[in-house]
């Protein structure tokens, strides 16, 4: 089956004061449709950096070294901003970890979530526009419009003319946009997200709002355009376990109900074991083992891996974890060979000399060691 | 003998809201309110809660590092009188000048980077309460900065390094020096691996139990991380809105929690297995937290509660919350409502139609009767008063429930388990 | 050797800053513009001979009109009412002007730092009476506060450097003690106050130094607006006696002569004070920009 994305070698370096980090060391990923796909590692290990890659919005600072983001036949990262604008919040949607840093504070919640209906959905929305304009309900003159009904028109079959566009610039007659303002289509967006009375939140201010609620509000957004494809980058961290698990039931309603695929990004393996299907460790900047998420916590074969789950505190466990010595390493000279070796008790030779090629190992389970490729 | 090191005594802390004109108080956040819990010398207490519980703001209050608005806080420390080490046992909310008591209590916090002036090198910074307390000077001060680093798993080459030059476990790890160096007998430990990664948390928690068992120490553990809380304490006191609601030792409280809070909160911790997942069970709470400005009366839980009952404390206010969530029942277009506690009253406009207020008293009649089967809200009515304007709604007065013994080491605050 | 030890990580610092200047051309400008009068004002002695008895007082030639420029006199003369040397007076008056920010600098900077420290810090009611005096000084119209304070005082050096103070001292007030609450919530502080520091070492140790870094990118940008006005004072023949060495005081001999196109007496003085304070707002922004933790490891 052929993967909705397929990350081909990714090289990304940020260039800064004190040098060039490296942070993605040659990814490949998978991601299949309809599935929720886990990206599990610490700070540093650059899951964010391969999400941003993903959508496309790394810093200034980035430098594409080398590798391909394969969507739909095409290398994405080959694309220009307006080819991406379409993508981003359309067929691929992100929801953050901080509810209240990604919603203008500023924005009444329907204002944001039209602005968003109006990149992604704006056919749906003049088509619905022509249904409401009605005489009988409006002081504006009959004559008024009908104009409007043709802008409308206009605007479905030819929205790039030049007519267009500078007709809707003209103060009266631009009001037509006023038409394309839907609050139905917001709230059914929002009950869909478990939202008990949407028709109050819609008005309300993000500030207004709880964490938890706006966390729905930010995945009604992130759905709006019908995604292929959902990130989700540390959605719970910053909420309370007991709205996490809110948030995490409508997630896999959602993901059900709309067959779109997730990507999770988290050091929590907790929700990773929750709802995901498979799962991809990354460390320092390199993907170390992919498998399902049951081989994950029963038979995971990558020392790191390893020392990841065993350090995980888990109820009525053992009273001294065993962990992982030594640091995440600098990636501005990063190990070479493993980037692992530095930390790994059974680091040999090879280890230090030569970087291990991700390698299926066993059916769906793939795995990046010199060592214990042979031990499944 | 068991000792205790800390006791508080019905602690409170309200944060005064002021507003208006002159800037009066007209309100106040009531953070924590009515705490009293007790700590064993050389155990480690956890308290658990979510955003909002007052938990962080309990454990500076236990250190006077915010003054407390009601309520004592009794300290034991070791004092040396006349050669003699014997234990004595200080109201700290009543000593003005705590300096030298501070030697005994000390804090980590939970954003390492923030915690450290970013202005100072680590040796500094280490070496400053040693200072403070002219405990040791010149090479000997020296010598003991080294020390304490060495016993937190750092070493002599992080000396003469600045805090944004370090990882955030390093930098934890130079709190957690700074913390020991007066040789306390108890740290307050907010949240000291939150913003830490997984494995830097458990070398951190690991570096936490060694010191305690090699140095005899006493913890106060507050996280919202009830596997971290699991792994480290002896005792665990739930908080829900500025009162602990249930406080035990870890295995009772783990394996059979009493109050409905605990048994949702434990029930909402993600799986390590994914063939038992916690979605398949988890028992949902509905609604958000409630303001700590107004907590509802009763049970502070009622609101949320999934056992709730009618003797709870069901108020005039989740009668006006009932209606506006389900909109069918009654055009509130045609009433104004006064809530006064227990008292709910529904008063008709002046110049209403008869039919109208006639309409009103059935609809009314009608609702209650329909859902006193079922609704614990409706169950709690005790009268309904109909008067020529109005009509009355009284509710069951139900009284705070406090924290009361169920078992050995076990106490609950909940109104399920009065009287048992 | 621990005061090696000490100085590694301060020279990284530095060497992270001067990188950063690179960056910034306009900043260099400034500081080239700013060394450039710092150097006028120290060797002033060589550049032109000094007057006897007061160096700071330009000798007088009288004419009838101003002169042109001229070998005797570079820059011209500004003939009545005040017949001095522009030349000498653009020259010394980069010491008067030195002298006059420097000091009213000075004197702002500890005073807001002491008053705006002590509000933010301790708050309640010291905090509102520090703070509504500041506020009486903000709502004062400079230019009257002056003329009261030079009234009372006289003429001087002195009186307009204490004039200018008094004026200018709010606003470190107000910004230092913006600061400190800000600095106030940090961990760092409720962690010191964990130790057992009084509240005297707080300050002294940990919020001072924490917020010297606003106050003195305040104080470059301040700097030629202490000038510009002692200027406008001179040239409006408040504080400095008429004959002192000083730009505002040259600028008011042309206000007869602009008409009669006698364009030296403004020229000079004119750039002098323009390209001193451009010198000093652009080295401010730099500053500014350079100690902005926002952008300490972003590069493009």
């Amino acid at each position: 089956m052929e993967p909705l994305i397929r990350i081909n070698n990714l090289v990304i370096h940020f260039s800064t004061f004190d040098g060039i980090v490296k942070a993605l060391d040659g990814i490949n990923l998978d991601i299949y449709e309809g599935e929720a796909l886990g990206l599990v590692g610490e700070t540093g290990c650059g899951k964010s950096v391969t999400s941003l890659s993903i959508m496309k919005i790394l810093a200034p600072n980035a430098l594409l070294k080398n590798g391909e983001i394969i969507y739909r036949g095409k290398n994405i990262l080959k694309f220009s901003e307006d080819e991406m604008i379409g993508i981003r919040g359309g067929e691929f949607s992100m929801i953050f970890q901080h509810p209240l840093r990604a919603l203008n504070p500023t924005m009444k919640i329907k204002n944001q979530i039209f602005e968003s209906l109006l990149l992604h959905e704006k056919n749906l929305l003049l088509r619905n526009a022509i249904e409401k304009i009605d005489e009988k309900n409006s002081k504006r003159p009959s004559a008024l419009l009908n104009i409007y009904r043709k802008l409308i028109d206009d605007e479905l079959k030819n929205p790039d003319s030049y007519k267009l566009k500078i007709l809707s610039r003209i103060p009266i007659i631009k009001k037509y946009k006023e038409y394309l303002k839907d609050d139905e289509i917001i709230i059914n967006m929002l009950k869909k997200t478990d939202i008990a009375n949407p028709s109050t939140v819609i008005e309300q201010y993000p500030h207004e709002l709880s964490g938890g609620m706006r966390q729905r509000v930010m995945i009604a957004m992130a759905l709006l355009g019908e995604p292929k494809l959902v990130i989700a980058d540390e959605p719970t961290t910053a909420v309370d376990v007991t709205i996490q698990a809110k948030v995490l039931n409508l997630i896999k309603d959602i993901m059900a109900k709309f067959n779109t695929s997730l990507l999770l990004i988290t050091h929590n393996l907790g929700i990773v074991a929750e709802i995901c299907d498979r799962v991809a460790v990354m460390y320092a900047g390199a993907i170390v083992e992919v498998c399902d998420i049951y081989t994950l916590f029963e038979n995971p074969v990558h020392p790191y891996t390893i020392g990841l789950i065993n350090a995980v505190p888990v109820i009525g466990g053992k009273k001294i974890l065993k962990t992982i010595k030594g640091l995440v390493p600098d990636l501005l000279e990063p190990p070479t060979g493993c980037r692992f070796h530095t930390r790994c008790a059974s680091a040999t030779d090879i280890c230090k000399k030569d970087k291990p090629e991700l390698m299926e190992i066993d059916e769906g389970h793939l795995l990046a060691c010199h060592i214990f490729k042979e031990n499944v | 003998m068991s000792q205790f090191i800390l006791e508080t005594e019905n602690l409170k802390k309200y944060f005064p809201v002021l507003g208006g004109l002159l800037g009066k108080e007209i309100e106040n956040i009531k953070a924590v309110d009515g705490v009293s819990f007790s700590i064993k010398k050389g155990e480690t207490l956890g308290l658990v809660g979510e955003s909002g519980c007052g938990k962080t703001t309990l454990g500076r209050c236990i250190l006077m590092l915010i003054k407390p608005t009601y309520g004592d806080v009794f300290f034991s420390a070791q004092i040396k009188k006349d050669d003699k080490e014997q234990l004595e046992k200080f109201n700290i909310t009543k000593i003005r000048d705590l300096k030298n008591l501070r030697r005994e209590m000390q804090i980590v916090h939970q954003d390492p980077y923030d915690s450290l002036d970013p202005r100072m090198l680590i040796k500094n910074i280490i070496a400053e309460p040693l200072k403070t307390h002219k405990v040791s000077k010149g090479r000997k001060l020296h010598e003991r900065v080294i020390e304490l680093l060495e016993q937190v798993g750092m070493g002599e080459s992080h000396l003469y390094r600045y805090s944004h030059e370090l990882s955030g476990g390093q930098l934890q790890r130079i709190c957690i020096a700074r913390a020991l160096a007066l040789n306390p007998g108890f740290i307050v430990l907010d949240e000291p691996t939150s913003s830490l990664d997984v494995s830097v948390q458990a070398q951190i928690l690991n570096l936490l139990k060694r010191l305690q068992s090699e140095l005899g120490l006493t913890y106060l553990f507050i996280s919202h991380d009830i596997s971290v809380i699991d792994h480290m304490s002896d005792r665990i006191a739930v908080m829900y809105l500025g009162k602990i609601v249930e406080i035990a030792e870890k295995d009772v409280l783990m394996g059979t929690p009493l109050h409905p809070y605990t048994r949702a909160l434990l029930s909402s911790i993600p799986t390590t297995n994914p063939r038992d997942r916690m979605l398949d069970k988890v028992i949902f709470i509905e609604g958000d937290v409630p303001s700590p400005m107004n907590p509802p009366l009763g049970c502070r839980f009622h609101t949320r509660c999934p056992e709730a009952q009618e003797y709870c404390g069901w108020e005039a206010r989740d009668f006006i919350t009932y209606l506006q969530s389900n909109p069918g029942k009654l055009d509130l277009g045609k009433v104004k409502m006064s809530a006064d506690k227990f008292s709910l009253e529904i008063l008709f406009e002046t110049g209403s139609l008869k039919n109208d207020t006639l309409e009103t008293r059935r609809v009314i009649e009608e609702l209650v009767d329909s859902e006193k089967r079922e609704n614990p809200l409706f169950k709690s009515i005790e009268k309904v008063v109909q008067k020529e304007d109005r009509i009355t709604l009284y509710f069951y007065e139900a009284n705070e429930p406090t924290l009361s013994k169920v078992k050995d080491n076990h106490e609950v605050a909940c109104l399920l388990y009065k009287d048992k | 050797m621990s005061w090696k030890e000490e100085l590694k990580p301060r020279i990284k610092g530095l060497k992270f800053a001067l990188w950063k200047v690179r960056k910034q051309p306009l900043g260099l400008i400034g500081l080239g513009l700013v060394i450039f009068y710092s150097l006028i004002a120290i060797f002033a002695p060589f550049i032109v001979a000094p007057n006897y008895p007061d160096p700071l007082i330009i000798p007088k030639h009288v004419t009838r009109t101003p002169l042109p420029p001229s070998k005797e006199h570079p820059f011209g003369t500004t003939g009545p009412p005040f017949f001095v040397d522009i030349y000498y007076g653009v020259v010394w008056g980069t010491r008067t002007s030195f002298m006059i920010s420097i000091s009213v600098m000075l004197v702002t900077f500890v005073l807001g730092l002491i008053l705006g420290v002590t509000a933010g810090y301790f708050g309640g009611k010291i905090e509102t009476v520090i703070m509504r005096i500041t506020d009486i000084f903000f709502a004062l119209p400079g230019l009257i506060l002056t003329l009261v304070i030079i009234s009372i005082i006289g003429k001087g050096i002195g009186p307009v450097i204490i004039a200018l103070g008094a004026r200018w001292w709010a606003s470190y007030a107000r910004l230092f003690r913006a600061e400190v609450l800000r600095i106030k919530q940090k961990l760092y502080i409720e962690a010191a106050r964990a130790i057992g520091l009084s509240d005297f070492k707080i300050i002294m140790n940990h919020i001072v130094p924490n917020t010297i870094s606003s106050g003195l990118i305040m104080a470059t940008l301040d700097f030629g607006s202490v000038v510009m006005v002692a200027a406008s004072m001179g040239f409006l023949g408040l504080g400095l006696n008429p004959g002192t060495a000083e730009w505002g005081i040259l600028l008011a001999g042309s206000r007869d002569w602009i008409v009669a196109g006698k364009w030296w007496i403004s020229l000079y003085p004119g750039i002098a004070i323009s390209t001193f304070v451009l010198g000093w707002n652009l080295l401010g922004d730099s500053l500014r920009d350079l100690l902005d933790p926002k952008t300490r490891k972003l590069v493009e």
